[in-house]
């Protein structure tokens, strides 16, 4: 067979890109390969079981069907008050220890959670779980007490202080994994992947051979045509968009940090209670959605302002809307750089989930395109599209829990959340920076699913009005 | 090249321009959307060649931009195709995508990229687009600071790197200042005459005429002519502007004396001889590569002698002004040939013709005949005969073209894309050509009215057939409808035509069924026959002619009366065969007549009778010791009958004289070359370049010199020049003055330079002062081209000198010295001895440029023993004791410095 059509070093290049992002993949993600969380949790509170002085017993027992259990969290009062002396918590399923510890009593914070270490498997799933806690050397006035749900049942078990049965359950949640079975095949996934990369490279090199020519093959070619051009356009935007100002690119910098300092004065004091590191929460979301608007912003008008460079000269169109958006993702990239530092200010540790970062941000860019493919093409027709967008864009912005915490948007309301690409892009991106861990693999197909939908619609749009925007510029 | 098929562009035009989204919903729920179709046009088809620049004209909103948007991939047109082959470069505005904020090398790359250039080609062209730029300095600094006349400088120079295969332009770009304006002109001249396939728009209908080859007329948004570029040009024109007078542009159009060019032709008063000869003959010579222009000869002028190489004189008569234009010519070795014809049936030109010859006898290097019996009658006579039959050229075959419309093609035109109203008109016009058919057969009469010597030879077998075939019509051209008494029966089958302009000759001939003419003698009119055989022929009607003489060799010629009548009638009857006969002469003349099929021969016969041409490129100053030279061998080889032409910078085209030698010069800024040089030398390395670039030269030499001195302060300046113009693929042979220089290039090139014993001698310097003046001489020495602050300084400071101790001598290039440079003595084109006596007779030589100049003057003092006098900030290489320095720019202290000579 005659196999000179196909370029070996080139096709050993994609296998070895390939090959490193899922390498990257796996490093970073590895535990959600194999595990998916199963938490179980109480997190609604009307009642507390009194001070834990010396002596008393608190018991929950509860059901969890998970294979793993990592931890366990539980709700803490002080009375808001300075308590002193200890407490311990023993976790045994069906009477055998798995897990305990001590708990120095001063340090417990108001409204925070005690947590208790577990990390184990669990897999001869104990029927029922026992979770004692015991105060000591504590007296009254002195110490801390539980919160519970007086009416809740999500743990499925008892609650008994000093051995007296109780309504409801204590406030608390069982963090744990169940193993995915087909997370084992994973390096057959992987395989089976790079080969179809290589049989979809072969064939497409095939077909260019024969002199067909795919979308897919004009799209590599037009990039590779045009990479100049489209280099040169996103310079042009960078470099001209802080042109005479003083402070120049720290602009990028500044901007989103003070937005950021700005929201940060407004809604601290309001959702500080129940958000970890308020700062990162707040600038991580900042930094993405404020690149949304942005590039988008750019994008739909990249068209109708280059108009007197569309009626002179021929270039592929969609470059225009392209190019904004990639100058702004330098952009991005810049403002980055403040968000590190917040979160090493805040005392966060860079870790090894961090390498999927990259994941999040070329979705984004990709979801960015489409949609200003899709408005880009809309303004030709409408001019109103660039009024109506700034009120869909603030509108959208309040939509997604960026200041506030996604926990106060009632349960019958989280399609909203759901159907939100831009929800699914900020807490993909939260999770690595503010859990140190890979989102869960459902995450992962929101992301990916929604760029390439939004921007194979956006294509399709683009590539349909594009030949009579001449004529309406 | 370009193809373009059946391309259609429909604009929907709204009624009124919806662009919000409440207009269009309020609009769409009425049903209330009205579009209006707006055919731009309809059914284009055209095609460009390799090669070919063809001009677009046509009124506002004919659809000439809308194409060329098209065709450059802007617009997709509504149905068709435009196929393309190479690479298109649409100029159709400058300046794309400027960001104001960024600076000129910004924007090269931002503006390149737009342009689809690659990131390689704009880097390596870098310099190139900052240097057409003349932007300098300024193009770190951001645009918005530039006037608007530095950003088009750049916008042109970036659009026009480029050496595109296809290139589309709208308007040609003149931008900038004058002095720029001219060099964009030539730079898109250059682009477009480099092979280049071009599509060119413009207004200017002088621009189409001067630069395509053939011009589509768009109107209405249909091709409505398409052809040679002249005929439709007319064509258009008389349409824009129907009371053009025609005569008094014929005579302007051609008077074009801004090129450098093969051939000129002379053309006088007989207008046949112009319009069949010379415009023949140039297309004739254009397809074999050779370039010409035309000129009335009243417009003759003596310094059209020195741009051309063969002058061709066509219809001219004995004037006096030719006679010595022909002389001149002579002197300079340039080639001249008379054209002998006799397309015209006035004899009077012929004999003019005749004469003209019979005087320049001894200047003339060949006659050009029209016909081997004149051919004879010349080569007996002594004279070097060239053979140029006579022949159609491509433009009458398309006017041709144009009066079969009319007649034949009729019935079998494509009905395909007519619109209905198209088809109403065909039908009709259908209609009355048929009527016509049915109407019997015409004859014609050509080349003289009936009343004429030449029909009476005729007119007895004519009146025969005209008893005999009761439909028969006789067709004649007489302004006052005159008739023999024999013809007067038949009055009302004779139809008159009065007018025949030259456009309209064929469509006459077009009218008829059978052509017919007669000749008294048949030598005399042979080129008579032929012409009017080249006329049936091209539009498909036999022709059958008597001469009472049978000199005349050919099928449809008659000397006898029987049998011409015989075969008249024989036509007559069978519509058919007539059709056949004239299809048949139709393809004969297409194929044997047309110029095209003719031009290798008379292109390699005027080959051999052109003389060698040279170029010499001089740098401005011409009476510079280094140019000197190169006229003195100059001089030497016009004299061994070369022809030979100094090229200079600069405004001033003066022709020199030296050794009694007149040597031309033309200027390379003010005129266009487009002619073959044979050999070439240039003295600097801009003028090779240009030679490469402009001169189309086959054999370079650069002439390495800066100054004969420098051979011994090792040449470092002299190696510079020479490294400059080294270049692989340039051909070029080097020159040179200096022995270093020699070796230099043997040992880093391998090139084996030519050496030239230098002009002057250093050891002709090495002589005693002669000052027998008490005053103390001081020398100057400068360039008066152009406004020069060093020497006005240098006056100044002379200035203030005393009188009674000083001297001024002032040695003066280029241009006479202004009126306010006070000096004792001028000195002005110097030659070889004077020069050394200037050196040898003065004492002190004041320089006051700040760098290192050509003529090295300083180290020529030096040798000679005289002080030297320069500004501190001058750079030179050796100083001696003799040289004393005073502070730059200061007065004060120059003339201080000048004073402690003493």
């Amino acid at each position: 067979m005659n196999k000179k059509y196909l370029n070996w070093k080139k096709l050993a290049q994609i296998m070895i890109i390939v090959v490193v992002i899922e390498a990257l993949f796996l490093l970073g993600a590895f535990h959600q390969i194999n595990y998916k969380s199963n938490n179980q949790a109480q997190s609604v509170t009307d009642e507390n079981v009194g001070e834990i002085t010396d002596g008393v017993d608190v018991v929950q027992t509860f059901k969890y069907n998970g294979d793993y259990i990592n931890k366990i969290s539980i709700k803490a009062g002080t009375y808001e008050r300075n308590n002193s002396g200890t407490v311990s918590i023993t976790l045994t399923g069906d009477g055998k220890k798995i897990a305990d510890n001590k708990f120095d009593v001063s340090k417990v914070e108001n409204n925070k959670d005690i947590v208790l270490k577990v990390n184990k498997r669990v897999d001869d799933k104990y029927n029922r779980y026992k979770l004692t806690i015991s105060g000591s050397e504590s007296t009254k006035n002195d110490s801390i007490t539980l919160y519970s749900n007086s009416k809740g049942n999500i743990h499925d078990g008892k609650l008994f202080v000093n051995n007296k049965s109780i309504d409801g359950e204590l406030e608390m949640t069982v963090y744990g994994d169940n193993i995915r079975y087909i997370g084992k095949f994973w390096p057959i996934f992987f395989a089976v992947f790079i080969l179809i990369i290589a049989t979809f490279y072969c064939v497409q090199k095939k077909r260019e051979s024969l002199g067909k020519k795919s979308i897919l093959h004009n799209l590599f070619y037009n990039l590779e045509r045009y990479h100049f051009l489209i280099k040169q356009l996103v310079s042009r935007d960078f470099k001209t968009k802080y042109k005479r100002s003083v402070l120049g690119f720290f602009w990028s910098f500044l901007n989103p940090l003070m937005t950021m300092l700005v929201q940060y004065a407004v809604f601290s004091t309001i959702f500080r209670a129940n958000i970890d590191n308020y700062p990162v929460y707040l600038l991580s979301a900042t930094v993405l959605f404020s690149f949304f608007t942005e590039a988008v912003g750019g994008g739909l008008g990249s068209i109708v302002f280059n108009a007197p460079l569309i009626k002179k000269v021929y270039v592929p169109k969609y470059i225009y809307p392209v190019s904004k958006v990639l100058s702004t993702a330098i952009n991005l990239c810049i403002s980055l750089v403040p968000l590190a530092a917040v979160i090493l200010i805040t005392g966060e540790l860079p870790n090894k989930a961090y390498i999927l970062i990259p994941f999040v941000l070329v979705c984004l860019i990709v979801f960015c395109i489409g949609m200003s493919l899709i408005l880009s093409s809309l303004m030709v027709f409408f001019r109103d599209v660039q009024f109506l967008w700034s009120i869909i864009s603030l509108l959208w912005m309040y939509a997604t829990p960026m200041f506030y915490p996604e926990d106060i948007i009632p349960k019958q309301f989280h399609f909203v959340l759901t159907l939100n690409p831009m929800y699914h892009y900020i807490s993909f991106f939260r999770t690595i920076v503010l859990e140190g861990t890979s989102p869960q693999m459902v995450e992962y197909v929101y992301c990916l699913g929604f760029s390439v939908v939004i921007c194979g619609i956006g294509a399709a749009i683009f590539n349909h009005t594009q030949k009579k925007f001449v004529l309406y510029l | 090249m370009i193809k373009v098929e059946n391309v259609s562009m429909k604009f929907r035009m709204t009624n009124d321009n919806m662009s919000s989204l409440k207009e269009f919903a309020i609009a769409a729920l009425k049903h209330k959307i009205n579009y209006n179709d707006f055919w731009v046009f309809k059914n284009i088809n055209f095609e460009v060649k390799k090669g070919e620049v063809v001009g677009i004209v046509g009124r506002n909103g004919a659809g000439k931009s809308t194409i060329l948007k098209i065709i450059s991939g802007i617009l997709t047109p509504t149905t068709g195709k435009v196929t393309l082959n190479g690479n298109v470069v649409p100029m159709l505005e400058l300046g794309s995508g400027f960001d104001q904020d960024l600076t000129g090398r910004e924007n090269i790359f931002l503006n390149g990229s737009i342009l689809g250039y690659s990131e390689e080609f704009l880097k390596e062209k870098y310099d190139e687009i900052v240097e057409f730029s003349e932007l300098g300095e300024f193009i770190e600094s951001p645009i918005r600071n530039y006037s608007s006349g530095m950003m088009m400088r750049l916008a042109f120079s970036i659009a026009t790197i480029v050496q595109p295969e296809i290139l589309i332009v709208d308007e040609i770009l003149a931008v900038g200042d004058e002095a720029f304006q001219k060099k964009s002109k030539r730079k898109m001249l250059e682009l477009m005459g480099g092979g280049t396939t071009v599509l060119f728009v413009s207004h200017s209908i002088d621009q189409i005429r001067e630069m395509c080859n053939r011009v589509i007329w768009l109107e209405k948004g249909e091709v409505k002519m398409e052809g040679e570029t002249k005929m439709v040009c007319d064509a258009y024109q008389k349409y824009i502007n129907p009371v053009a007078d025609d005569g008094d542009k014929k005579h302007k159009a051609s008077d074009a004396p801004k090129f450098f060019s093969d051939v000129l032709f002379i053309y006088g008063e007989d207008e046949e001889a112009y319009d069949w000869r010379v415009t023949n003959i140039r297309e004739q010579l254009q397809t074999g590569q050779m370039n010409s222009n035309e000129v009335y000869y009243e417009n003759l002028s003596q310094d059209l002698v020195k741009k051309y190489r063969i002058f061709i004189f066509v219809g001219c008569s004995e004037e006096e002004g030719i006679i010595d234009f022909i002389k001149l010519a002579k002197k300079l070795n340039k080639t001249v040939i008379v054209d002998i014809n006799k397309c015209n049936s006035d004899v009077i030109y012929f004999k003019h013709q005749n004469e003209l010859l019979e005087n320049v006898r001894e200047y003339c290097d060949g006659v050009m005949v029209s016909n081997t019996y004149l051919q004879e009658t010349y080569n007996a006579i002594g004279y070097t005969t060239i053979l140029n039959e006579l022949v159609t050229s491509e433009r009458i075959a398309e006017y041709a073209a144009w009066s079969i419309y009319d007649r034949d093609v009729l019935p079998n035109m494509k009905t395909k894309y007519m619109s209905e109203d198209e088809l109403i008109n065909y039908n009709k016009a259908c209609l009355v050509r048929n009527n016509r058919l049915s109407d019997g057969m015409r004859i014609g009469f050509f080349g003289d009215t009936l009343i004429s010597d030449r029909f009476n030879l005729i007119i007895n077998n004519v009146v025969d057939l005209m008893k005999n075939n009761g439909t028969l019509k006789l067709y004649a051209e007489d302004l006052e409808q005159r008739l023999p008494a024999e013809l007067e029966n038949y009055r009302s089958r004779i139809i008159f035509k009065s007018l025949t302009e030259k456009e309209d000759i064929l469509r006459d001939f077009a009218e008829v069924d059978i052509a017919v003419f007669a000749t008294r003698d048949a030598i005399e009119e042979n080129d008579i026959i032929i012409k009017n055989e080249i006329y049936a022929g091209l539009v498909k009607v036999p022709y059958l002619a008597y001469s009472d003489n049978d000199s005349l060799e050919k099928d449809n010629v008659f000397n006898d009366l029987q049998s011409f009548e015989s075969e008249l009638q024989r036509l007559i009857d069978n519509r058919k065969l007539c059709e056949e006969i004239g299809q048949k002469l139709y393809v004969t003349i297409r194929n044997e007549k047309c110029a095209i099929y003719n031009c290798d021969e008379i292109v390699k016969v005027l080959k051999t009778l052109i003389s060698e041409n040279m170029i010499f490129s001089v740098v401005g100053d011409y009476w510079s010791p280094i140019n000197y030279q190169v006229f003195e061998k100059a001089a030497q080889l016009q004299m061994s009958g070369k022809d030979v032409t100094i090229v200079c910078m600069g405004k001033e085209q003066k022709d020199i004289v030296v050794d009694d030698v007149l040597l031309p010069v033309v200027s390379r800024e003010l005129i266009y070359f487009n002619a073959d040089v044979d050999c070439s030398l240039a003295t600097d390395c801009e003028g090779i370049l240009w030679l490469q670039d402009y001169a189309r030269a086959k054999k370079m030499y650069y002439y390495v010199t800066c100054n004969e001195l420098l051979c011994c302060s090792a040449g470092d300046r002299m190696k510079m020049m020479a490294q400059k113009a080294l270049h692989p693929y340039r051909n070029i042979e080097f020159v040179t003055t200096s022995k270093i220089i020699e070796e230099w290039l043997k040992l880093n090139y391998n090139i084996s330079a030519m050496y030239v014993e230098p002009f002057i001698k250093l050891e002709d310097y090495r002589k005693i002062k002669k000052n027998n003046n008490s005053k103390h001489r001081v020398l100057i020495v400068g360039d008066c081209l152009n406004k020069n602050d060093n020497l006005d300084f240098a006056f100044n400071v002379v200035d203030r000198l005393d009188k009674n101790k000083f001297e001024v001598i002032f040695w003066a290039f280029g241009r006479e010295p202004y009126k306010y440079y006070n000096y004792d003595k001028l000195y002005w084109e110097l030659n070889k001895c004077d020069i050394i006596e200037l050196y040898n007779m003065c004492d002190i030589l004041l320089v006051t440029c700040k760098s290192g100049n050509t003529y090295d003057c300083d180290k020529i003092m030096d040798l000679c023993g005289g002080k030297i006098v320069c500004s501190d900030a001058y750079s030179s290489t050796v100083y001696s004791s003799n040289y004393i320095v005073y502070e730059d720019g200061n007065i004060d202290s120059a003339v201080e410095a000048i004073e402690h000579t003493l």
